[in-house]
């Protein structure tokens, strides 16, 4: 907005007139009050219709940006991470994480190293447990991570519980000691005091059980120590203290050679020598085995995942059944080629194998035999009539 | 020349004593006082035979002294508004001391006192305010004679310098024309041929900007009308020449 000096012509509200001492006529805003027509006047320049429209549709873009970052994105979901850092990740509606808090010193610390803000939540969760092992939080000692799920609606799917479990079981695989996954859902109002208490959500669970069942564990223990380790100590199992945990047993996760797996790593030798160079596409990669791309690749047993790999090697069976079709319709061609050789060779022998070829050809002999003497007898007839007509 | 380049010429001259140019500017000045006047009394008038021109003419010599241009009112809005408070303290004294002998009369042109002096101050700058009020009405007025509104004038007036410039200078070749001002005047139409002959633009630029154009042409051609606003604009030139004779 430009300033416009002008004598004022006309009023109508806030809006005048001016007449410029260059004879420029303009509409501007009035500052300030009492003006009088004919007053040389300081006036706001009045933007045009197409200015003003320019400036409402930035400003409509601007606005849009702003709320789809702040509110379109409420947190949807919280994921607590308990190994011994405690970490939670809000989740928006997409799955993505908009925001990670280390609730203890050690998840804090852990935060420093890794920041798993904009990325999807599973790909954060196992970013964050490979960092734990890295940095040896998960170890012997120390063996179980604790998920739990928070909707902050009931009946949203944000984030999957059997699916986070998977993706924590497939990052904490890389550890040879037997890790035990538990996965929990808290409701909101837990969300609430559990964050009054200054816990993560897993803990204030585990603390509100042991409370209900006698009390074993105190606060301080709680949030100072990791849940292996009080586990150990006291000797308990972390998943009766939970209202409804999913928990696996202690299972040793590792790569395991079953049927299925047998079947996978042949195959991928098998492209290993077909395509030696790895570096396709990963969707030729995909085309070419219509499964994933076979790299870092890790069965494990009882989990959607492996049973997905073996309903595959069921497929697998089929193709065999397949191959074995195949070989016996290759049989049959050698066979009807022997048995061809051997017509040729003994034409005089009666047991011909391919007889029905043999009995067609003298059908349509007989059929061309039968047309000539149609023909014959066509033709003597039309002689005649010429005959006659003679 | 006009009134006003001659006023403005000889304005300081005047007021540092030369009684010649003094004088002159009086001679000048008399077709306008009288307009003023006759304005005012809303009568015929004629030099020589109505008192009213010539307390008129008293009012524009007392304006001639006491025109400030730090005021920024243009000379002449300035003489007018003498001109008729002069005026109508006549009246007012003719109906008061109508039986009165003239000594009376004479002790009121003493000199005057310091809130007189303020009083005059507070009335001129109302004066000023009305009469700015006024004109802009008028113009108005005038305006919607041609079918013209302001709001249409602000569409209508070119953005660019250069091409206001050439409407204006449209608009002055047609007042200067007194034969196509004289069309305009009475047919309320723009000459658009013979202004495209006459300016050298082409006729469409004449069409597009006819509504500035005789907006233009009615502000220069009453310049006596429109004192106020035709004293704000810079493209007579007059005011430049004015402050060049400030410099001597």
């Amino acid at each position: 907005m430009t300033k416009i000096t002008g004598i004022l012509v006309q009023k109508k509200g806030p809006i005048g007139v001016l007449m410029t001492s260059e004879g420029y006529f303009v509409r501007v805003l009035l500052t300030g009050k009492n003006h009088i027509l004919g007053q040389e006047i300081l006036g706001l320049k009045y933007p045009s219709l197409i200015q003003g429209m320019a400036a409402a549709s930035v400003l409509v873009v601007v606005l849009i940006g702003i709320w789809s970052k702040f509110l379109i994105s409420p947190a949807a979901a919280y994921v607590a991470l308990d190994i011994n850092p405690s970490v939670e990740l809000a989740v928006n509606k997409s799955g993505t994480v908009i925001k990670a808090s280390g609730l203890n010193e050690d998840g804090m610390a852990l935060l420093e190293k890794v920041t798993p803000k904009k990325m999807e939540i599973y790909q954060a969760v196992e970013m964050l447990l490979k960092e734990a092992v890295n940095c040896n939080y998960l170890n012997d000692n120390n063996n179980i991570v604790l998920a739990t799920v928070i909707p902050s609606t009931k009946n949203q799917t944000v984030v999957d519980q059997d699916k986070l479990e998977s993706t924590v079981q497939i990052s904490v695989a890389e550890i040879p000691a037997p890790i035990k996954v538990v996965t929990e859902s808290a409701t909101k109002q837990d969300h609430r005091l559990a964050e009054a208490k200054g816990l993560s959500v897993g803990r204030y669970l585990i603390y509100q059980g042991s409370s209900q069942k006698g009390g074993k564990i105190n606060l301080d223990e709680l949030k100072t120590k990791g849940l292996g380790e009080l586990e150990k100590e006291k000797g308990i199992e972390i998943q009766q203290y939970l209202p409804h945990p999913k928990a696996k047993a202690k299972v040793g996760i590792k790569v395991m050679p079953s049927s299925g797996s047998q079947e996978f790593q042949f195959k991928e030798k098998m492209n290993q020598e077909k395509y030696p160079n790895k570096n396709l596409p990963p969707g030729q990669l995909m085309k070419q085995e219509s499964g994933k791309s076979s790299v870092n690749w890790r069965v494990l047993p009882n989990h959607p995942v492996n049973k997905e790999i073996q309903s595959r090697g069921d497929d697998r069976d089929e193709g065999k059944l397949k191959e074995t079709r195949e070989n016996d319709n290759q049989k049959r061609r050698d066979d009807r080629r022997q048995s061809h050789m051997d017509n040729k060779k003994s034409k005089d022998k009666e047991q011909r194998p391919a007889q029905p070829n043999a009995q067609k050809k003298e059908r349509k002999e007989q059929e061309k035999e039968q047309k000539e003497k149609e023909k014959k007898i066509k033709d003597q007839k039309k002689n005649e009539q010429k005959e006659i007509r003679r | 020349m006009t009134l006003e380049q001659y006023t403005a010429l000889y304005l300081n001259q005047a007021r540092n004593g030369d009684a010649n140019v003094r004088e002159n500017i009086l001679e000048q000045a008399k077709p306008f006082i009288q307009g003023v006047c006759v304005k005012y009394c809303n009568r015929c008038l004629e030099w020589g035979r109505d008192e009213e021109l010539s307390v008129g003419l008293m009012a524009f010599n007392e304006a001639i002294d006491r025109f400030e241009e730090a005021k920024k009112i243009p000379f002449l809005g300035f003489a007018r508004i003498v001109i008729k408070s002069r005026l109508s303290d006549y009246f007012r004294k003719e109906s008061r001391h109508r039986h009165q002998p003239l000594e009376y009369q004479i002790a009121d042109n003493a000199p005057m006192h310091h809130e007189t002096a303020q009083a005059w101050e507070i009335y001129l700058h109302e004066a000023e305010m009305r009469e700015r009020q006024e004109e802009v009405l008028e113009f108005q007025k005038e305006l919607s004679q041609y079918g013209i509104s302001v709001s249409e004038l602000v569409d209508a007036s070119p953005k660019h310098r250069d091409s206001r410039e050439n409407l204006i200078s449209v608009a002055s070749i047609l007042v200067e024309k007194d034969l196509l001002m004289e069309h305009l005047l009475r047919t309320g139409r723009l000459p658009v041929k013979e202004l495209a002959l006459v300016s050298g633009l082409h006729r469409k630029t004449i069409e597009k900007g006819r509504r500035y154009i005789i907006a233009m042409a009615l502000l220069l051609n009453h310049r006596d009308r429109f004192i106020y606003l035709f004293s704000y604009l810079k493209l007579t030139g007059w005011s430049e020449r004015k402050e060049g004779s400030n410099n001597d």
